[in-house]
């Protein structure tokens, strides 16, 4: 493992800081860890930065836990959670989920960095999901930004059923099949305040997101994003997933589950907190006025 | 033609611009049409790769209108023919702009632009991507989710090559154009830069040539300070510096010149063959205005002279050469051949130095040496002939005297004594030869003597032969001894009278001369001043010059035997070198003779003359001491003086003669005292008497004539001079005239 470590230092060339800390988490993991086997397995992308933060908050609420990446588990990980005797899986991403889905149902599988939580026939399993219900996005526009009063939710079918995006009077909502109907939806934008987009993989390539903020800027309405990226590349604020909470999220689920809940019973759920990102340099140039409190919340102001 | 240096920078700078021009303009335009054709694939390029970033969004949506609106929208870009999409298996979604019928070449996604080419078009293949996240994260995380590219389709974007054709017409109008431009009008500066840059080249051809004409004008040229510039500021300097050389080369050439022309040389120069082609001054005068070498040379000998010199010159040789008068003139002659490079002979040059007087003095300073030494010995042998002849003529004088003129012996003794006096008679014209025997020096009127010679000469000369005398009044007096200058002027006398066998003229002419001329003294030998000339010319049958080079020889005569002695003439030349004076004798074959003394003029009155005194009768008593060292002398003055009751001492050499006189010099009334002794001389003998008794009277007696210091002695008190050989008469005369002083 130290020399996985070693190897991700050398190769990702990250952070001095992080990587004592990181040291250190381990070395202490390692020894206060009984050497026998690991109730919990976390198969997840260390490499990615969110899954070590929800990895260490999901260690908040956890004693013993195991992490494997989803390429040492590929195939595998039903032999090495019977060889840990492993109880729950948390399974970080869409790789890691599918090979967990493999599990027999006495293993609690929970998931998470999935937009939206998928169809699932398997027991036993839930999960939380990145993507932000509409709702908490209404919810902020009218607490901080009652200028603008209408919300245009542009996004596939489902997904606008899943983040619940007509629950509010405030929301029109136009739903698209491709990337050619999203950024046309959004050329159609004409009466709403603000654009807000919905996370599909499929249809928020680099090129529609450029032609959407393109047509945000000609007619000067708003894009509420859904990543700081976007924030960072014009959107006027995003909301996103705090992944620490969400690590936590997951720990007690998974505690739940050591003590023998079925995670069936569980529905998949969103994220309880997120975070706020706020480009006040496109708040200017739309004419859009940000409250100091809310710019207060926000976790990063851009530019 | 004449091509000047501008026509032939021209010829070749022009061309050279010409070519230049257009390698330039080839160069331009490849270069200019391979620029544009980079220009548009590189456009076509930019427009190719930002055609497959906006056609993604069609492609993905797969929507007709988009695709054909994105297609016109890359079409309206200039110089794009054709646009067409493609999906990912390559089947054609629309095609906008000309028709193209190519069929799509084998494309590969990795490449990211593909490039052909055909006639009218250059096609760009370029594929289309788009970008997806492997994990939903992706969407929210940008910078640490593995990003998936997905090939979803092919762009082609035709541009057609019509606007490229029309740049690279342009550019080669345009450059043919700049070409043309280029070399007529560099061509036009050109010349006239050559033209300005030749100009002062011209400037300086003239001023060149005007120096080769003589003229050192200066080159006024404005000071550019470049090459030229400096160029004519060197040949302005070189001028100057020509200028004065060439000066000081006239200066040096005029002092040669003048040196040539004041040099006593006569120089000439000749061409190859002889011809004079230079002479100075000198040679004018000598050989007046002669044409060709040849002719300054006697027939026959003419070629000698210049095949000498071409063999190795001819250096100080001594030549006879015709004067320009025609006469003979006597040079030394150098002549020097004058080569070329190749060591041919293009002429001559050389000199003369004419010798023709030098060496008519060096035959009379030979004649006159050789005079002189035949002097020396005739004085000696007249000297010794003297002392012999004293006792023969004194003996013989004194036994006619006691022998009775009855007496049968008588008539011999008159004979002997009259042979003996002959003989004395030789001896004495010998010393006068031998410039000896001047004894009665006196100042004395020169035309007395010629007007007492002349008397004597009409009583004895033919009447056929008129005589004129010529004599200069008031002429000063010369000093000398008027016994030996009367026999000269009446040798020269007799001898004009015997040159006039059938008559003639006999001219005498005395006169004042003055001798300041420097070569009359040298050839004289005498020392310039004032003189008497006195001329004898005859009208006779005049001398041949080798007769004439032999007259003052002793011995020498053309008179028959017995009718000469010889010793006329050279008597003559002994009496007047002897009275420092000068003969000289002109004469002309058959023209005559005329010879003439010249004699120191004397200051100082004409004396009364001493010649031909009366012998009186005188006291005969005293003690005479003789001092000689001939026995025969003074056995002979000792008979003759005791045989007249003198009491008489003898002394044999002037040692004696003074100890003698020592001892006796109370009772010695008179010494005859012999000058010539040997040991001591009787000069010295003289002295040493008139010390130890001052008053005692001396007469000095010699074998020789008199001596310049016999004056000295006279002047010391000598009472007088007896003459060897002396008849008893003689001495008993001089004897008689001292004692009775």
């Amino acid at each position: 493992m130290i020399a996985s470590i070693l190897n991700n230092i050398e190769t990702y060339k990250v952070d001095k800081k992080k990587i004592f800390f990181l040291l250190f988490t381990l070395i202490v993991f390692f020894y206060a860890s009984p050497c026998h086997s690991a109730d919990v397995i976390i198969v997840g992308d260390t490499q990615l930065k969110p899954v070590n933060e929800i990895i260490s908050g999901v260690k908040e609420k956890l004693d013993s836990v195991k992490i494997l990446s989803p390429s040492d588990v590929k195939g595998r990980l039903k032999g090495i959670a019977a060889k840990e005797e492993a109880s729950v899986v948390i399974a970080l991403g869409r790789e890691a989920l599918e090979e967990s889905l493999k599990l027999p149902p006495s293993i609690a599988v929970i998931y998470d960095l999935v937009i939206t939580s998928p169809e699932i026939d398997r027991p036993n399993t839930t999960g939380v999901y990145m993507a932000t219900p509409v709702k908490e996005y209404v919810a902020l526009i009218k607490s901080y930004l009652p200028q603008i009063r209408r919300i245009a939710v542009v996004g596939s079918h489902d997904l606008m059923k899943i983040l619940d995006g007509t629950a509010s009077p405030q929301v029109s909502t136009y739903s698209v099949r491709s990337s050619f109907e999203f950024v046309s939806a959004v050329k159609q934008v004409d009466s709403a305040g603000a654009v807000l987009l919905l996370p599909d993989v499929g249809l928020l390539t680099d090129t529609t997101i450029e032609e959407v903020f393109l047509t945000s800027f000609r007619k000067n309405i708003p894009i509420l994003g859904i990543s700081e990226k976007h924030v960072k590349h014009g959107a006027l604020l995003a909301l996103t997933f705090n992944t620490v909470n969400v690590g936590r999220q997951l720990g007690e689920k998974a505690s739940k589950a050591l003590k023998g809940a079925d995670m069936g019973t569980i529905p998949p759920s969103p994220s309880h907190d997120f975070d706020l990102y706020i480009n006040t340099n496109t708040a200017r140039k739309m004419g859009i006025h940000i409250p100091a409190e809310l710019l207060r919340k926000a976790k990063r102001i851009y530019p | 033609m004449r091509l000047t240096f501008r026509k032939k920078a021209l010829l070749l700078i022009i061309p050279i611009l010409i070519f230049v021009s257009i390698v330039y303009t080839y160069e331009a335009i490849r270069t200019e049409k391979d620029i544009s054709r980079k220009e548009i694939i590189k456009r076509s390029e930019v427009v190719t790769a930002l055609a497959s970033k906006t056609v993604e969004l069609p492609i993905l949506s797969g929507n007709a209108e988009l695709l054909k609106k994105t297609a016109l929208f890359i079409k309206s870009s200039p110089d794009v023919a054709f646009v067409s999409f493609y999906d990912k298996k390559e089947n054609l979604l629309i095609h906008e702009g000309s028709p193209f019928s190519g069929k799509l070449p084998l494309l590969s996604s990795n490449s990211p632009l593909s490039f052909f080419e055909d006639s009218d078009f250059f096609s760009f293949y370029a594929p289309v991507f788009t970008v997806r996240a492997s994990e939903d994260i992706g969407i929210f995380q940008e910078d640490t989710v593995r990003q998936t590219t997905e090939n979803i389709g092919w762009v082609r974007v035709g541009f057609s090559k019509s606007t490229m054709k029309e740049t690279e017409n342009r550019i080669v109008l345009r450059g043919v154009m700049l070409a043309l431009i280029f070399a007529a009008g560099s061509s036009v500066v050109v010349y006239f830069l050559i033209t300005i840059a030749t100009r002062p080249l011209a400037v300086l051809s003239g001023a060149v040539k005007r120096i080769g004409e003589g003229e050192y004008a200066e080159i006024k040229i404005e000071p550019t300070g470049d090459e030229i510039g400096e160029l004519a500021m060197e040949f302005n300097r070189m001028t100057v510096a020509i200028k004065d050389r060439e000066s000081r080369l006239i200066e040096s050439e005029k002092k040669i010149r003048d040196l040539f022309e004041r040099v006593d040389h006569a120089i000439f120069r000749l061409d190859k063959d002889g011809g004079i082609i230079g002479t100075n001054r000198k040679f004018g005068e000598l050989c007046g205005g002669v044409k060709q070498f040849s002719a300054l040379f006697p027939k026959g000998k003419e070629s000698l002279r210049l095949e000498k010199a071409v063999e190795s010159g001819v250096k100080n040789s001594e030549e006879k050469i015709i004067g320009a008068d025609g006469s003979e003139l006597i040079v030394i002659m150098s002549v020097y051949p004058e080569l070329n490079e190749e060591r041919a002979i293009i002429g001559f040059d050389g000199y003369f130095v004419d010798i023709t007087e030098k060496k008519r003095l060096e035959q009379t300073l030979m004649q006159t040496q050789k005079l002189d030494s035949l002097g020396m010995l005739a004085g000696g042998i007249a000297h010794d002939f003297n002392n012999i002849l004293t006792g023969v003529l004194g003996y013989a004088s004194l036994l006619r005297s006691i022998t009775p003129e009855t007496d049968k012996i008588y008539k011999y003794i008159d004979t002997i004594e009259k042979s003996a006096t002959r003989a004395a008679s030789l001896a004495q014209q010998l010393l006068g030869f031998a410039r000896k025997g001047k004894y009665l020096m006196t100042k004395m009127s020169i035309n007395d003597l010629v007007k007492e010679v002349i008397s004597f000469v009409k009583e004895t000369i033919d009447r056929s032969i008129t005589i004129v005398v010529d004599t200069e009044e008031n002429l000063p007096p010369i000093e000398g001894d008027s016994n030996q200058l009367y026999q000269a002027i009446m040798n020269l006398c007799i001898n004009a009278r015997d040159a006039m066998p059938e008559g003639g003229r006999l001219y005498i002419k005395t006169e004042f001369y003055l001798l300041h001329d420097e070569k009359v003294v040298d050839f004289f030998q005498i020392p310039p001043g004032e003189y008497i000339r006195v001329s004898v010319t005859d009208t006779g049958v005049g001398m041949p010059p080798e007769v004439k080079k032999k007259i003052f020889e002793p011995f020498y005569t053309t008179k028959g035997i017995g009718k000469g002695t010889g010793l006329g003439l050279a008597m003559v030349y002994g009496i007047i070198k002897n009275h420092g004076g000068h003969i000289n004798v002109y004469s002309e074959p058959g023209l005559g003779t005329t010879v003439r003394l010249y004699l120191p003029k004397a200051e100082g009155k004409v004396e009364e003359k001493r010649r031909g005194e009366v012998m009186e009768e005188k006291t005969r008593k005293g003690t005479i001491l003789l001092v000689d060292d001939e026995e025969v002398v003074r056995e002979l003055g000792k008979d003759i003086l005791e045989a007249y009751d003198y009491k008489v001492l003898l002394a044999i050499h002037g040692n004696e003669g003074v100890r003698i006189f020592n001892e006796n010099k109370d009772n010695i009334d008179l010494v005859i005292l012999d000058m010539v002794m040997p040991e001591k001389s009787g000069r010295q003998v003289f002295k040493e008497m008139k010390a130890l008794k001052p008053g005692i009277k001396i007469i000095i007696c010699s074998g020789y004539g008199e001596e310049h210091y016999f004056h000295e002695l006279f002047e010391e008190g000598a009472v007088g001079f007896l003459q060897k050989p002396f008849q008893h008469t003689e001495l008993l005369s001089k004897v008689e005239d001292a004692m009775s002083i």
